[in-house]
């Protein structure tokens, strides 16, 4: 299946790209999703999953709401990872 | 509109107009502003980056909570992005009730929330670089 993933502020700059269509398993997790992301981005590894409780501080969006880490992706899914928010 | 992301300056006036109704007796207005100090620096400007479609729904989710969890009558909420130097506007929430108290707590209530949730980021342009901001983190760009 395929999902787009989106990146925000310094995780865009980090990744160098906005936005990504990546094919990937069927009915995989938002976890494994980002097993995959690291995989594919050393930088996301080394500067934003790096500490031990490293999901503590990533937003993880599912087409524009915020989901959990164990929730099951569907084909044609916008996932956006993004930092903690400061607007206001 | 009562929810917005909007590049352009906003109208106060305009804002509580699109609230008046004659059942209101209190009109909360909360007006954020680029100030031109931060942690010591000296700021310049703010650059708002924001993921819009999310941002929007955000805070219209924001402020369908607000009219269930308070007394109150309305609720409107707009945000700014894009570059906005020392001065300028940027958020404005108006809460609209028929007693102040209600009034008052739903708009408390409503920035902290945006400030929790809404997808938008600050980068703060200073006298000593230019910051991400990350909830209460200043990190260099």
């Amino acid at each position: 299946m395929k999902v787009t993933v989106r990146y925000f502020a310094r995780y865009r700059s980090l990744v160098g790209k906005s936005e990504e269509e990546l094919e990937v398993p069927d009915g995989i997790t938002v976890r494994e999703l980002i097993e995959i992301l690291k995989e594919r981005h050393p930088v996301l590894k080394n500067k934003v999953f790096a500490e031990d409780d490293d999901l503590a501080d990533v937003n993880v969006s599912r087409n524009g709401r915020y989901v959990r880490f164990d929730e099951v992706l569907r084909d044609g899914d916008i996932v956006a990872i993004f930092p903690p928010v400061s607007g206001g | 509109m009562k929810v917005r992301l909007t590049k352009e300056p906003f109208s106060v006036d305009g804002a509580i107009k699109l609230l008046r109704v004659p059942e209101s007796g209190a009109y909360v207005v909360f007006l954020g502003q680029v100030r031109n100090e931060s942690h010591g620096k000296k700021v310049s400007k703010l650059i708002y980056e924001a993921y819009p479609e999310m941002a929007e729904a955000e805070m219209a989710r924001i402020r369908e909570e607000a009219l269930s969890r308070f007394q109150i009558l309305d609720m409107l909420i707009w945000h700014r992005y894009g570059e906005l130097p020392v001065g300028e506007d940027t958020i404005l929430i108006v809460a609209s009730a028929k007693h102040r108290k209600e009034a008052f707590e739903a708009c408390s209530w409503a920035i902290d929330e945006v400030k929790k949730r809404v997808p938008v980021w600050k980068k703060e342009v200073t006298d000593e670089g230019t910051f991400w901001i990350e909830g209460d983190r200043q990190i260099p760009e």
